[in-house]
């Protein structure tokens, strides 16, 4: 029982560290760059603080996805489930597709915000075309939290 | 800054995003920098008025030679102490320093000429912007208190400047001496730096130079000893072909420039001419050339090229201001001055 939840807990771990890791990057990377525009014109606080945020989403889900598993297991309330090494690994890798791609697209977004803050700060009227560009990055989170979510609850504890 | 540690530009993937905060403050002064359709209004205004007025309604640059007096001297010190708030804008970054370097020893390298000629021609300092130099006490310096304290490298070039002025009696022993030590700083940049883009148009820009230099000493029929002011031993211009650009005929000069690679920038390709506005013209080449060379990198979101980039272009813009400016001023005609400016960064 004990080795199924230590492999449980990584899961969880591992989905709100590495997508809050991503996050916390790309939200830094683009930050970067909205401060510039910033000091230059301060009047886009607006646009800038929209791009900045989207990479921190990522955060999010890995959080959902970790929330997901003590949830399951019945550590936030309730009684305690008993998991054996097998199950306990059957979570902790249903946990991956958040935690490596929250990781991963939690940066790509960043660059990408701050790509597009660079097209606001030159081309205002654009703000609208510049939020979809990250936003499409954000889709693959999105689908990586599916599918965390559909794994974990396909496990039978 | 100029004699701090070397601190290489960084440019690795991980290091690029790092330029974010430098990136963003040039994206909105992008907005100031001029473009085909705002110059092309500046060239057709009547008179310098409209052209003041034009200029007025440009981002950032409106507000610089507002409540200027509409008189070269005036417009001249306005854009320049504009150009050098910037770089020292940009150099105040971690980062920004050592893309703005090459900026700064051209500005530092260009007052320091300034001075010494005034020196030698005994007039009054003027004004320059004050910057990282203390321009009073390298004054004092030039004028013999040998005692003042001087960055080393500005010391050698006063020292040099002047040892090579009285041994030549010419004025422009002065300049090819600090030309020679500015661009030698230049090579230095071209090998620190990790930037192939930046590295390529560092030595570009110093075999440009000489070109120009051994054009010009060749227009003023001076000695190959007297070359010897401004050559050093670079990647692009070797010692013999810069010797032999000088004293050839003008017939064979086209072919030592094909063989250095470097025909493009002549002007009327297969005829050379030693002539002032010939010189000019190629002059232009050059720096359409360097701007090129930076065009394609200009959108990069990262690293340190569209940084370089915008503080090239914005150089390129007060050129061609002060060519538009100073012509309306002067009521040139527009042909004339259309020949002389240069291409904008964003087209």
């Amino acid at each position: 029982m004990v080795d199924g939840l230590v492999f449980s807990l990584l899961g969880s771990a591992l989905a709100v560290g590495l997508a809050g890791i991503g996050s916390a990057v790309g939200v830094g990377i683009a930050g970067e760059t909205g401060a510039g525009v910033m000091t230059e014109d301060p009047n886009k606080f607006g646009q800038v603080i929209l791009l900045q945020a989207l990479p921190g989403t990522q955060g999010i889900y890995g959080l959902l996805a970790g929330f997901w598993v003590l949830i399951k297991l019945g550590l936030l309330g309730g009684t305690p489930v008993e998991v054996n090494v097998a199950q306990g690994m059957q979570i902790m890798v249903s946990c991956l597709p958040i935690a490596i791609v929250g990781l991963l697209s939690g940066i790509y977004q960043g660059k990408t915000s701050a790509a597009c803050l660079g097209l606001i700060a030159r081309r205002p009227g654009e703000t609208g075309r510049a939020i979809i560009l990250p936003a499409i990055v954000e889709t693959y989170a999105v689908l990586a939290l599916l599918a965390t979510i559909l794994l974990l609850n396909s496990i039978q504890v | 800054m100029i004699d701090s540690a070397v601190t290489p530009l960084q440019t690795g993937a991980s290091k690029n995003t790092e330029y974010g905060y430098l990136i963003g403050r040039v994206r909105v002064w992008e907005s100031g920098l001029l473009n085909p359709r705002l110059l092309d209004q500046l060239l057709r205004a009547d008179n310098a008025d409209q052209a003041g007025r034009i200029v007025s309604e440009i981002p950032q640059l409106g507000e610089v030679l507002q409540n200027v007096a509409q008189n070269p001297p005036s417009i001249d010190q306005a854009l320049m102490n504009h150009f050098w708030s910037l770089t020292e804008e940009i150099s105040g970054h971690r980062l920004g320093a050592k893309v703005a370097e090459f900026f700064t020893l051209l500005f530092h390298f260009s007052q320091l000429k300034l001075l010494l000629k005034r020196h030698l021609a005994q007039k009054p300092l003027g004004s320059i912007p004050e910057g990282v130099l203390d321009w009073n006490r390298i004054s004092r310096y030039i004028s013999g208190e040998k005692e003042e304290y001087v960055p080393d490298l500005f010391r050698q070039a006063i020292d040099q400047a002047k040892l090579q002025y009285e041994k030549w009696n010419n004025i422009q022993a002065i300049e090819l001496v600090i030309d020679r030590l500015f661009l030698s700083r230049v090579l230095k940049l071209s090998r620190e730096t990790e930037s192939s883009l930046l590295k390529n148009w560092f030595i570009v820009y110093v075999a440009f130079a000489l070109l120009r230099g051994a054009f010009r000493i060749r227009l003023q029929q001076r000695s190959l000893d007297f070359s010897q002011l401004i050559y050093l031993a670079n990647p692009m211009v070797r010692e013999d072909d810069f010797k032999e650009l000088i004293s050839a005929p003008a017939d064979k000069v086209v072919e030592k420039m094909a063989d250095i690679g470097l025909s493009s920038v002549l002007p009327d390709q297969g005829v050379f001419q030693d002539d002032p506005y010939y010189l000019a013209t190629m002059e232009k080449i050059m720096d359409n050339y360097l701007l090129s060379m930076l065009r394609p990198y200009q959108l990069n979101a990262f690293g340190p090229e569209p940084v370089f980039g915008f503080l090239f272009a914005k150089n390129i813009d007060i050129k061609n201001l002060r060519i538009v400016l100073h012509g309306k001023y002067f009521e040139m005609d527009e042909r004339d001055l259309r020949d002389k400016v240069r291409e904008c960064y964003y087209e």
